[in-house]
């Protein structure tokens, strides 16, 4: 671990988990979204 | 080693930017935006104080005395906006800005810019909601549920549909936040299984609002278009149906009550085997617990519709998923107090929040698990039985919580100790006034009081007169909370040590106090004794 620390390899897969993280959320609450407000558009 | 990762990293980002403007509204540092959240809350927690004085001065005796019924209605609906939304909440979301970063040796949240942007919706938002009282035609007055067609009346239903809008996306957004922070920014050897309790708890609590603020959003909408552009979801006139908004509603409301007693859960887990000189009993279990609760928060809604006349079947099944809930909250509270169990305890101010903490939410435990019982809530609700048992788990509960954290972190944030001796005389008058406050409420519930009456029967009139006399006496006493803060923050003489308490394990107190601006810049490399909980096989 020590190594991936000095190397900055750590701090590269940080930056892509967290990019991979927030496109999964994003997703997410975007589908949430449309499915609360889909009743709006169809049962109006 | 934490320790000199920390200390070794004196380099030119140490210091917090130059200037107010700078520094606070355009900050990207969890610390500071923490510490907004934190005076932020703490503001609405005093502005939603007012409104209960209000309330609990037109009860203090029965008929109408000093305000008009519609503005009592007014009162109750944005004490209850103001205290969940502004007050409780954001003050969790402090919370865990300021501690989740320093507990998992992250140098900051992962998106310190939208960071600043969660925060400073919030102020924008609640001015919004506030205002709506001084609109001709008054503010929403139906009812933080905001059932139609009651709430429908409300000339201001758009300023608090739109504020509602905001909150919802702060939290969403301080939630994605947390969530990529937890799952990505742990330092090395930080297993998730090795995390203190407060981030599990903040972690699962970021899910449940990422899965209900939306329906929120959605529900009020519909309320909106209800109002303004003709349609009928909650109009019968129309083929709609008001009891649908309810199950919208409390498929929201349940797990948002969750929402703020889960990271209280962490909190308690931190403070308890602290000041008990013991890791915590059951680590995993106390995380297999709060998932589970979370799990089931969203199988349990309809209990609060139990009077609205459900098939038998949906009444049964909603009244035992909701008493299934108490399985996992009986384990936690096992498991709190088979932690202090054998311990060598002292009692400083966090610690005695803690335990009650412990005893009075779980009252409120028991008065949900009478609630839970279909038949007798058929008599309860809508009675001050239920306003009793929401302010047991919500003020014992989620406040005390808040109290404890703030007690127990205080001196890591500011490099000094506050007043032990106004901080205990804070907790004995709280933990005595709340009780004279809440507790004659189940009794009032009981004989029949409704709840949101700004008038009621003479038969009620004592244990008002009590409950308010306990309400003024415990709002007075939350200025000696404010007192310790500012004179620890600013005036305290007695600095901290790094670790503070004595029996705190956690990366938080391998930092210094205050900590520095910038901090685990360079990711400390973990050991397991340094950790609350990884060492502990179990
Ligand atoms: C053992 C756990 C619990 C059970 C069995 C339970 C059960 C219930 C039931 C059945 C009601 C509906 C009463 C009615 O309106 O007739 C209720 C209301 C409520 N509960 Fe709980 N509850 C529990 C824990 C909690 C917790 C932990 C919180 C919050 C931290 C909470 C907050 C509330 C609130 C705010 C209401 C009233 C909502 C309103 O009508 O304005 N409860 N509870
Ligand atoms: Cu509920």
């Amino acid at each position: 671990m020590a190594n991936h620390v000095a190397d900055g390899q750590f701090e590269r897969t940080r930056r892509h988990g967290v990019r991979r993280t927030v496109t999964v959320l994003a997703i997410v609450v975007g589908a949430f979204y449309l499915l609360s407000f889909a009743q709006i558009l169809l049962m109006k | 080693m934490a320790h000199e990762a920390a200390h070794d990293h004196h380099d030119d980002h140490h210091h917090a930017p130059q200037g107010f403007f700078q520094r606070w509204v355009m900050s990207t540092n969890h610390k500071d935006i923490g510490t907004l959240y934190l005076i932020f809350s703490l503001t609405m927690f005093f502005i939603g104080g007012s409104f209960a004085m209000v309330i609990r001065a037109e009860l203090f005796k029965p008929g109408l005395q000093l305000v008009q019924p519609y503005f009592f209605n007014e009162m109750t609906t944005m004490h209850a906006l103001v205290m969940i939304f502004g007050a409780i909440m954001p003050s969790f979301v402090g919370l865990g800005n300021w501690m989740i970063p320093l507990m998992i040796g992250a140098p900051d949240m992962a998106l310190p810019r939208m960071n600043n942007l969660s925060f400073w919706i919030l102020p924008f938002a609640f001015a919004l909601l506030l205002s709506t009282l001084f609109l001709p035609g008054g503010g929403p007055a139906g009812g933080w549920t905001m059932y139609p067609p009651l709430s429908l009346q409300s000339g201001s239903l758009a300023y608090a549909v739109f504020a509602i809008h905001l909150m919802g996306i702060s939290s969403i957004m301080g939630a994605i936040n947390i969530i990529a922070t937890i799952l990505n920014m742990r330092a090395p050897g930080m297993d998730l299984l090795k995390m203190p309790v407060f981030v599990w708890s903040w972690l699962i609590t970021a899910f449940l609002l990422i899965a209900v603020m939306p329906v929120l959003a959605g529900a009020v909408t519909m309320l909106l278009t209800d109002k303004y552009f003709g349609t009928s979801f909650f109009n019968p006139h129309g083929g709609g149906d008001p009891v649908l908004y309810q199950h919208v509603f409390w498929f929201f409301g349940h797990p948002e009550v969750y929402i703020m007693i889960l990271p209280a859960f962490g909190i308690i887990s931190e403070i308890i085997p602290t000041f008990a000189r013991k890791p915590i009993f059951g680590y995993r279990a106390m995380v297999y617990a709060i998932a589970c609760i979370a799990f089931l928060s969203f199988i349990v809604w309809a209990h609060h519709m139990f009077a609205v006349g459900m098939p038998v079947g949906a009444d049964i099944f909603f009244m035992y998923a909701t008493m299934l809930i108490a399985v996992p909250t009986g384990v936690k509270v096992f498991n709190w107090v088979a932690t202090m169990w054998g311990g060598s305890m002292t009692f400083e101010t966090p610690m005695l929040f803690a335990i009650a903490f412990v005893i009075l939410f779980t009252i409120g435990g028991f008065s949900g698990l009478m609630l839970a019982l279909v038949p007798a809530d058929f008599q309860y609700h809508d009675t001050y039985f239920v306003v009793a048992h929401f302010h047991y788990v919500l003020v014992t509960g989620a406040a005390f919580a808040i109290m404890a954290a703030t007690y127990y972190w205080l001196p890591k944030w500011t490099g000094h100790m506050y007043s032990e001796f106004w901080g205990k005389v804070h907790f004995w008058c709280s933990v005595v006034f709340v009780n004279v406050l809440f507790f004659p409420q189940h009794f009032l519930g009981l004989a029949g009081m409704p709840r949101r009456i700004p008038d009621y029967n003479v038969a009620f009139a004592d244990f008002n007169m009590i409950s308010s006399i306990g309400g003024f006496l415990f709002g007075a006493s939350q200025l000696i909370f404010l007192g310790v803060i500012v004179h620890c923050a600013f005036f305290s003489k007695k600095k901290a040590t790094d670790r503070v308490w004595e029996g705190a394990r956690g990366l938080e107190w391998t930092l210094p106090s205050p900590p520095p601006h910038h901090s685990f810049t360079v990711p400390p490399v973990v050991h397991d004794e340094e950790l609350a909980h990884g060492h502990v096989s179990d």
